[in-house]
């Protein structure tokens, strides 16, 4: 065992199978494979179906250009939570057979076969049983593989087959290096490098001395090494993590909505963040188990390939519920949670994290974001929120706001596709600098106290002369324009809105932005 | 001779003076640049916009004081006052504000990703205000109660050492504050321009600001102010050439999609 030969110096890989659901994304959107269609996330293509891919669409294209390639593309938008909710109905059928299902991320889940294999008499034979029960439990394709490890065991599912053990490495060996990127926290950074160096499929990176690797990258270089020569990923002295280390919370009282028991699992990630900061450890892999005061539970293992963050193990936390409440009548909950705890099931030393040198984490955002959860805290969750610009046609439409602790307040960009697309029937500038959170009720009279409408064709049937919001004599109004007509979705007998927009100027210098909706006149902004 | 010797000795004496009077200038500069204090008050001010300046004192509100905004136009001046320092990089948050025009703030240049708003904290108003002065360079406050005498001692000294601008927005918010603000702004005498009856659109507003306060603006300066000023279309945004004159010619001409009015342009006297 030369180093020159690059033999294995590391226990083989855990034998793992892996369930694979291609296209995941558009799966849980609900949207038919046949059909050509792509999710988006800050206006590139993340996700396709093959019909889109066989059209020339591939993942990393800007819109316009999955756009100019196939023109019927449906659009579908970025959403973790419901692709990950949509999945736990595929972890509740592999539960069946394994009860230490891991999800890596929605649309693969794994778990070690050597108990399932031996029970259900071999490799294959619990692999079509797997495959039978998910593709019961699913409408879209699924596929199943079996491996040395839980990256070989990926690459295995795509393909479909059930690797005997001991052939991983010769399993592997054809394939390129790109396929180490997926499960890398840096990219195609190391790829790219040992592209240009002329390694070009994983059996010549496994040919390569392992000390030759780790002295010229690093532990990212011996981790390829590894992975290429069918080892394990994680190294062999993962220590067990200490009892201690386990963070639980109860809550009195229980808490009905997800909303509630978020906010609470957010606190317990940062908990339990902390205590792992303070021993120099970080986890790649948490065991969530969420109890209601009926004695049901519910556990997921989640696993991560990096470490996971506080921010990452509140956000799983929050989809298993959402998963669990979703579930059906069988398995769904019947009184608010009661207790939530976090295990960390696997531990490994802290490697830092690199930061970017332009832009990233600012000290005046987390200051910022520190304070808005201090908010949070006393006021109850959501109260502090931060605006996004939304698609509409008047001021109270265009910005909505969202909870701040949903975001992360250091890298953020608000210009979006709706926000700067045209839309017909807005307001001329200048914007009402104050805009009423929910319409009052007014009154509009001409000079012989008539009530003031719009005509069929769009023309007032009179001059406003005294405007009155709430109780008062109201203001006389010195100039008006109007009205300017909005008909929107006459298309929709159900959403059909018609109004006219106007603006007023009173007496006493306040300009009023007043609109009308069957006959009765509401005010919603005012140029303050 | 002792005549010509006394003009000559006092000639000599003022010369003498006048030297010594160059050269005691000239110690008392290099004196000055040694005893001058490391960080100038300039530098402890929020940017203002140019429009603001003049009537500023010092250019620009000091950090860690109290601002009071009131009269008609607060609102407009408020996201006028916000957009330098939302560009410069400071976080705003908005307390108590729901009525708050986020899309005319965007506007008048308040940069939306460094902005937070916080719902009506009801009866926690002292503790909500203590949380946020720690994180924000500038709050925005909308008390619909009367404050606490010690509570707004303890969160105006909180706000002196953090630096952070309290900004009371309206004059309900001012009155509700106990011990006052260090700068008043207040906005009197509303004139639109650019309505008529059945036709055109609100285009400008001209407003007569007072500045008053405490210590450095203790004495009163006024300004007329277009807040806010649509420029005719065909010419740059500029300020009116003085006051009283006619509105730009074509005042009422179409708006163009990408016209964005000039937020604050100071009217030249």
């Amino acid at each position: 065992m030369t180093p020159q030969s690059g033999a294995r110096t590391g226990r083989a890989g855990v034998r793992t199978m892996v369930v694979w659901c291609p296209d995941w994304a558009l799966v849980a959107a609900g949207v038919d494979l046949a059909v050509p269609a792509v999710v988006l996330h800050a206006n590139r293509v993340v996700a396709t179906t093959p019909s889109a891919r066989a059209e020339g669409v591939r993942v990393g294209l800007r819109r316009r250009e999955a756009q100019s390639r196939c023109p019927g593309v449906e659009l579908v938008d970025h959403d973790p939570a419901r692709d990950a909710r949509a999945f736990e109905a595929v972890a509740g059928a592999v539960e069946a057979v394994t009860p230490r299902v891991e999800l890596t991320r929605p649309g693969i889940c794994s778990f070690p076969t050597r108990g399932p294999s031996r029970y259900f008499g071999g490799d294959e034979a619990l692999a079509r049983r797997v495959a039978d029960l998910v593709a019961d439990a699913l409408a879209g394709p699924s596929r199943v593989g079996v491996a040395d490890g839980p990256f070989a065991a990926l690459l295995a599912a795509r393909r479909g087959v059930v690797v005997p053990p001991g052939a991983t490495p010769v399993f592997l060996a054809p394939f390129p290096l790109e396929v180490l990127e997926d499960s890398s926290v840096d990219g195609s950074a190391l790829t790219d490098v040992l592209a240009r160096l002329g390694i070009a499929t994983l059996a010549d990176l496994a040919a390569l001395p392992r000390s030759d690797l780790v002295a010229r990258f690093g532990w990212p270089g011996e981790r390829a090494h590894r992975l290429a020569s069918g080892d394990d990923a994680r190294l062999p002295d993962t220590r067990p993590p200490p009892p201690d280390l386990v963070a639980t919370v109860e809550l009195d009282p229980p808490a009905e909505r997800v909303d509630a028991a978020a906010f609470a699992a957010k606190r317990l990630a940062d908990d339990l963040h902390e205590r792992l900061a303070g021993r120099g450890l970080s986890c790649a892999q948490v065991l969530v188990t969420a109890e209601t005061e009926h004695g049901e539970r519910h556990e997921r293992c989640w696993r991560h390939e990096g470490a996971l963050t506080a921010p990452a193990m509140a956000e799983r936390v929050r989809w298993q519920l959402e998963g669990w409440l979703d579930s059906s009548a069988a398995g769904r909950p019947t009184s608010g949670i009661a207790l939530l705890r976090l295990e960390p099931t696997e531990v490994g030393a802290a490697r830092g994290r690199q930061l970017g040198f332009w832009g990233g984490e600012t000290a005046a955002a987390e200051r910022a974001a520190r304070a808005l959860a201090r908010v949070d805290g006393l006021l109850g969750p959501g109260a502090a929120t931060v605006p996004e610009r939304r698609g509409g046609r008047s001021p109270a439409e265009a910005i909505a706001l969202v909870p701040a602790d949903a975001v992360d307040l250091t890298e953020r960009s608000l210009v979006t596709d709706a926000a700067v697309a045209p839309w017909p029937g807005r307001l001329p500038a200048p914007l009402p600098a104050r805009v009423l959170p929910a319409p009052v009720r007014a009154e509009v009279v001409d000079r012989h106290d008539r009530p003031v409408g719009v005509s069929g064709r769009g023309l007032a049937t009179a001059a406003p002369t005294r405007v009155r919001v709430g109780t008062g004599a109201g203001q006389a109004v010195v100039g008006w324009a109007g009205p300017w007509p909005v008909d929107e979705r006459w298309w929709d007998t159900v959403n059909h809105r018609r109004r006219a927009r106007f603006q007023v100027l009173t007496d006493e210098g306040t300009a009023l932005l007043l609109s009308v909706e069957d006959g009765q006149w509401w005010l919603e902004a005012t140029y303050d | 001779m002792t005549m010509i010797n006394a003009a000559e000795r006092s000639a000599a004496v003022r010369g003498g003076l006048v030297e010594s009077g160059v050269a005691g200038r000239a110690a008392l500069g290099a004196t000055r640049d040694k005893v001058r204090p490391v960080s100038l008050s300039e530098e402890h001010r929020l940017p203002a916009a140019p429009a603001l300046e003049a009537v500023l004192p010092g250019g620009g509100v000091r950090r860690g004081s109290v601002v009071g905004l009131e009269g008609p136009g607060s609102t407009s001046l408020l996201w006028s006052l916000l957009a330098p320092p939302t560009e410069a990089g400071s976080w705003a948050v908005l307390v108590g504000l729901p009525a708050a025009g986020l899309l005319a703030a965007a506007d008048a240049g308040v940069v939306l990703e460094r902005l937070a708003v916080v719902a009506p904290p009801g009866g926690a108003w002292a503790k909500v205000l203590g949380a946020l002065l720690d994180g924000f360079d500038l709050v925005v406050a909308a008390p619909d109660r009367k404050v606490r005498p010690a509570d707004a001692r303890r969160l105006t000294a909180r706000a002196r050492e953090r630096g952070t601008v309290v900004v009371l927005a309206g004059g309900g918010a001012v009155s509700a504050w106990p011990e006052g603000a260090d700068l008043r702004l207040a906005l009197t005498t509303p004139d639109w321009e650019g309505l008529g009856r059945g036709h055109g659109h609100l285009q400008r507003r001209r407003v007569h600001l007072e500045v008053t306060g405490r210590r450095e603006a203790s004495r009163p300066r006024t300004t007329d102010l277009w807040l806010p000023h649509l420029p005719a279309s065909g010419g740059p945004a500029s300020p009116i050439a003085g006051i009283g004159a006619a509105a730009p010619a074509g005042a009422s001409a179409a708006l163009g999609p990408g016209d964005r009015p000039e937020p604050l342009v100071r009217v030249a006297s």
